[in-house]
């Protein structure tokens, strides 16, 4: 009797123990916000969407750099001392100018050290800024649409054939 | 509770507090104020030249900077002495920017000197205290109470402290290393007339032989000559070169040799003309040359008689027969080439024996001809007396008659102890120190003013030797400056301003870099008209100017008043009979004389013959090491006529079994985490030998005790290597 | 051997004829790779973690003794002894011939380094640090590696693929002599030479070929990468 009890009793925790796995494996741990507030109410709707600015016309780095950057604030700043200069956001914009101070921005896309993405060579690849970003043209606040799970960067480099070597990617 | 509940709520809680981990924060995005400039993308590396300042070799490096900090030195393969190659202790110097215990900024003493007690002060301040004592010595009308110690200094940092110490009206002004050449250039004013340092043109030899030059870890230019070492042994298709070393121990360079010669301390020279007599002797010499130089073979057979082979053979204690085989090849391979090295030099025949070196050079044919040796136009008038100079200032500092000491450098770890130097240091009532690091002069000053690291300095860096043509390296800050630092010039400039009148006129420049953009403007030597600052970008660019006029040096021709080296018998301190070793300093490998000390790049590079980290050690011969009952690590003591020291033991095949040596570079009282309390000084058993002119820092006799089995040597490999070297067929 | 699916095969050639023993490759390396620095405990352990070391040998005794020098780094061997016992393929052979090890898949068994012959493979037994602000000389190019890691030499493989991005960009292959790791960059005898073995008329496969050549421990069958030219010369005093 005691040995039944004790199989079963093992067979349950061992159940657990996968069904703890198993959800630990599927749950979205990644709990980072996906569409954080931003310091400032950037709209990149209005910018790329209603505006048609281009991406690389602000985040020009992408096309040459492993960075895609964001720009400085003098780039925001000579826009804008023309354009809509008295909205309540662009006076924000000024008062961080004017106290030297960078806007600190809320990052949402990031990856982990080990991990070296060249947005040069996917730009190169012609693959639009879309792929991984989503329709950032209809956004008012940026959101995460993709997971930027290994298992996501993998499909697409197996679609387009581009190396799937480790060393390609991990640093 | 029930059990249940609490296990329950316990698993749940636990299990929200893992979740709360991993909730890590977005970080954030910070942007650029303004754009960073054209030809800046952030996320890639920019490179930009400099020059490197860690020994008197004056490479050119390129930086790597990446957002702003700088991560990685190179060589600059536009510079003509290094080509783009570095050695180990140039690429470290980005850890003396980055170096954790830097003086972040001005200090005034405030406990007792040594202590390490100081409080922090502003510029303002530091230079008003200096420029106010300063003021007292015009007041008093005593000038000459101001004493400046730094380094050899080249170019126009070395115009500038001359300038300031010329107006302000003192003579103690002495730049001063430990490892100077000066001995060789004595020794080539002697021979030649003029006491240029040799160029010795290594890759297109045949024959190389050094008589104690170790030319691939630090004589004169060692990526230079490292890389023509290279050349010569694989750079041509159909020709190795060969290579016999000859010294008591062997050396890194040695270890190279196809040839290892231990000969006796002091006995070089001797040996030398010993290899001369038989080449006259045996008409092996190339007479022309000899005719060139205005020499008679039968004279200078007759001024060498007393170097016959049993003789020469006694002196070195090498066998008869290998001396003149090494001789008839010498002579018989052209081009062939000699070089006589510091391992000579600091003897008390040291110059003469350089100068049998040069006779040798001067026999088979070799004086200004490819393969043989030129005169070097890297630094053509350097000193030649600093030692004679220091001795002078020690005086008047003992004799109370120095006020205020400015010191760049470290002498109080970089002079040996025996020549006075620290006894003197302390009867100066005032120090400045400009050191970067708290090493052992600035925790003796009673105000540090701490300069910028090289990798935020201006500057041109004038490479000692190891080159024909003057090149002039620049040095450019590729970082903002990390701390509240000034850069050693600037500092000088500031004080003169502040003392006005005569310095103020006489040291007009608002900061270094416009001097310096003169004294370039200068050599430039640019018609009207030309735009300067075009050329200055250029060089900055590049790294200095290195297509300089050809060198105005006449070839080497032995003096005609130049009588034929004749080195004494060599003369060491301590008795025999209490002392039965001789003592060997030699500069470490990758610190150099003690500069390369605090980078823990270094620290923990293993030393290549040992493979020792993070320590010091005293070579001591396997025969001697098993008559003294010392193993490998044993802690022992090591005393000479002037002092004792406690070390661990490196039982070492390639050192005579009457010499032992310490490497040079550890035992600092301070200069950070990294150095302080690693090893010893062997510079505090270095008795005074030699004359006032011809230190002898390798003329001492020591005498080894073993103390206990606990020397606490680190090695990184296996004292015999950890993979068999048969199994790996080498 | 492994199939060929790329056209290049990184190789080096090391000049024991010209190597003098200096140590500037490995102060080269550490700076590069951002390779942890050690102090004196944790060396005395044995737990340096240098990725490049330079062994040396003493053959003979006093006064006929030569002292030898021998740069071992990880030889990317084609039959890697450390691949096959990897439980979780952080162990790797890459389409170029090299040995890859990926970080963030390692667990820390240290199997292959136990199996490695070359032993060349270090292990991050403990966390380290560079104390501020020692932190602003790390790479950005190569992750820092934490405790429990294991991690080794490859062939800067950073350079490697910025070499690749230009040459891509460029719509051209790689020119020989464009890559440098860092320690045949500094290497002041030029004793290392880097290049593609696949390219028979590059300089390291001219360079392989001379019969001063002999592979390290070449007895296993690892077929490594890495050339040694042996060192010339007479042997007697």
């Amino acid at each position: 009797m005691n040995k039944v009890r004790l199989i079963i009793g093992l067979a349950i925790v061992t159940v657990a123990i996968v069904a703890a796995s198993v959800l630990l494996y599927i749950l979205p741990l990644d709990v980072r916000d996906h569409s954080p507030v931003q310091p400032l109410r950037f709209s990149h709707k209005l910018h790329a969407g209603d505006n048609g600015i281009h991406c690389l016309f602000c985040h020009s780095y992408a096309l040459k750099s492993p960075a895609a950057g964001i720009p400085s604030m003098e780039e925001c700043r000579a826009c804008h001392l023309f354009i809509s200069p008295n909205a309540p956001e662009i006076k924000k914009l000024m008062k961080y100018w004017e106290k030297r101070e960078p806007i600190p921005w809320v990052r949402v896309y990031s990856l982990p050290d080990f991990v070296y993405f060249p947005h040069m060579m996917h730009v190169r690849a012609k693959l639009p800024c879309a792929a991984c970003h989503g329709e950032v043209a209809t956004m008012e606040r940026i959101t995460r649409s993709a997971s930027l799970k290994m298992g996501w960067c993998l499909n697409c480099h197996q679609k387009h054939k581009a190396s799937i070597d480790c060393w390609t990617c991990h640093k | 509770m029930k059990r249940r509940t609490f296990l329950q709520l316990g698993t749940i809680i636990a299990a929200s507090a893992v979740l709360d981990g991993c909730r890590s924060k977005n970080e954030q995005l910070i942007p650029y104020l303004i754009p960073p400039d054209e030809g800046v993308t952030p996320g890639k590396g920019t490179y930009y030249a400099s020059s490197c300042n860690a020994c008197p070799a004056g490479c050119g490096i390129l930086v790597r900077v990446s957002e702003g900090r700088a991560k990685k030195i190179e060589g600059n393969p536009d510079h003509p002495i290094n080509r783009g190659k570095l050695c180990a202790r140039g690429q470290a110097i980005v850890q003396e920017l980055y170096h954790p215990d830097r003086v972040p900024h001005p200090l005034k003493r405030n406990g007792p000197r040594g202590s390490g007690a100081f409080t922090r002060i502003s510029w303002q301040e530091g230079i008003g205290l200096l420029a106010d004592k300063l003021k007292a010595l015009q007041r008093e009308q005593n000038t000459n109470g101001l004493a400046l110690l730094t380094p050899h200094l080249r170019g126009t940092l070395a115009e500038l402290t001359s300038r300031f110490m010329r107006t302000f009206g003192s003579t103690n002004h002495v730049s001063y290393e430990l490892l100077t050449p000066d001995l060789l250039r004595a020794a080539a004013r002697r021979s030649f007339g003029h006491p240029s340092l040799p160029y010795y043109d290594i890759a297109e030899t045949r024959y190389l032989l050094s008589f104690g030059a170790d030319f691939v870890e630090n004589h004169l230019s060692p990526v230079k000559y490292g890389s023509a070492f290279g050349q010569m042994r694989q750079g041509r298709d159909t020709v190795r070169g060969h290579f016999t070393y000859v010294g008591g121990r062997m050396s890194l360079t040695a270890a190279s040799a196809d040839r290892w010669m231990p000969a006796k301390p002091g006995s070089e020279g001797a040996l030398a003309l010993g290899m001369a007599r038989l080449i006259l002797a045996e008409s092996l010499y190339d007479s022309g040359a000899l005719a060139a130089n205005g020499l008679e073979a039968k004279k200078l057979l007759a001024a060498l008689d007393r170097y016959d082979l049993p003789r020469v053979t006694q002196l070195s204690g090498l066998p008869q027969g290998a001396i003149a085989e090494v001789a008839r090849e010498f002579a018989s391979t052209r081009p062939a080439l000699a070089l006589a090295g510091e391992m000579v030099a600091f003897q008390s025949n040291g110059p003469e024996s350089v100068r049998a070196v040069h006779l040798l050079n001067l026999l088979v044919g070799s004086l200004n001809r490819p393969g043989g040796i030129y005169p070097d136009a890297g630094f053509p008038s350097g000193p030649e007396n600093s030692f004679a100079e220091l001795l002078a200032l020690i005086e008047t500092m003992h004799g109370g008659n120095v006020k205020v000491a400015m010191i760049h450098g470290d002498p109080l770890y970089s002079v040996p102890p025996a020549t006075g130097f620290h006894d003197a240091l302390a009867k100066v009532p005032f120090i400045v120190s400009f050191s970067s690091l708290l090493d052992d002069t600035a925790l003796h000053a009673d105000l540090v003013l701490p300069d910028h690291a090289a990798l935020e300095s201006w500057g041109d860096v004038i490479p000692v030797a190891g080159t024909r043509e003057p090149v002039v390296g620049l040095m450019q800050p590729v970082v903002e400056p990390l701390f509240d630092t000034r850069q050693f010039p600037e500092v000088l400039l500031a004080t003169a301003h502040e003392l006005g009148g005569r310095m103020a006129a006489a040291l007009p420049d608002e900061s270094y870099l416009e001097l310096l953009k003169g004294a370039i403007r200068k050599q430039a030597g640019l018609e009207a008209g030309v735009d300067f600052e075009a050329t200055w970008v250029d060089l900055l660019q590049h790294g200095g100017s290195f297509k300089g006029k050809s060198s105005k040096l006449t070839g080497y021709r032995w003096g005609s008043d130049a009588p034929p080296p004749l080195p004494e018998d060599p003369d060491f301190a301590g008795d025999p009979k209490t002392y039965p070793f001789h003592l060997i300093v030699y500069p470490s490998t990758a610190f150099y004389d003690g500069r390369g000390a605090p980078y823990p790049w270094l620290q923990q590079l293993p030393d290549p013959m040992t493979t020792v980290v993070w320590g010091s050690w005293v070579e001591i011969n396997p025969e001697t090491a098993a008559e003294l009952g010392i193993g490998f690590g044993d802690l022992v003591e090591v005393t000479s006529p002037q002092g004792t020291l406690r070390l661990p033991a490196v039982v070492y095949p390639g050192i005579r079994p009457d010499m032992v040596a310490v490497p040079l570079g550890q035992g600092h009282g301070g200069m950070g985490r990294y150095a302080q309390g690693q090893g010893v000084n062997p510079l505090a058993l270095v008795a005074r030998q030699g004359t006032k002119q011809q230190p002898a820092w390798n003329a001492t006799r020591v005498r080894i005790t073993r103390i206990s089995g606990k020397g606490e040597l680190v090695t990184a490999g296996h004292p015999q290597g950890s993979l068999r070297s048969e199994l790996v067929e080498i | 051997m492994e199939k060929m699916t790329s056209q290049y095969r990184w190789g080096m050639v090391v000049d024991l004829d010209r190597c003098t023993g200096c140590g500037a490759c490995v102060v080269a390396c550490q700076a590069e790779n951002n390779v942890a620095i050690c102090g004196k405990k944790e060396i005395s352990e044995g737990r340096n973690m240098h990725w490049l070391r330079i062994e040396r040998f003493w053959v003979g005794k006093y006064p006929d003794v030569r002292a030898r020098f021998l740069p071992v780094l990880c030889q990317h061997c084609q039959d890697a002894p450390c691949e096959p016992v990897c439980p979780v393929y952080a162990s790797y052979h890459n389409p170029d011939g090299l040995n890859g090890q990926v970080y963030n898949r390692c667990v820390g068994t240290r199997y292959c380094g136990n199996n490695c012959p070359y032993a060349v493979r270090v292990f991050n037994f403990y966390n380290h640090e560079w104390p501020k602000p020692l932190d602003n000389q790390l790479s950005p190019d190569m992750t820092v590696r934490t405790r429990g890691v294991m991690e080794k030499c490859t062939f800067c493989v950073q350079r490697i693929r910025r070499a690749k991005e230009d040459a891509k960009s460029e719509n051209r292959a790689i020119r020989d002599g464009e890559i440098q790791p860092a320690c045949a960059q500094t290497c002041p005898t030029d004793a290392l030479v880097f290049g593609n073995m696949a390219d028979p008329r590059s300089r390291v496969a001219i360079l392989s070929r001379s019969p001063r050549r002999f592979r390290l421990l070449e007895h296993l069958g690892t077929h490594p990468s890495i050339y040694y030219l042996k060192g010339g010369g007479r042997e007697h005093v």
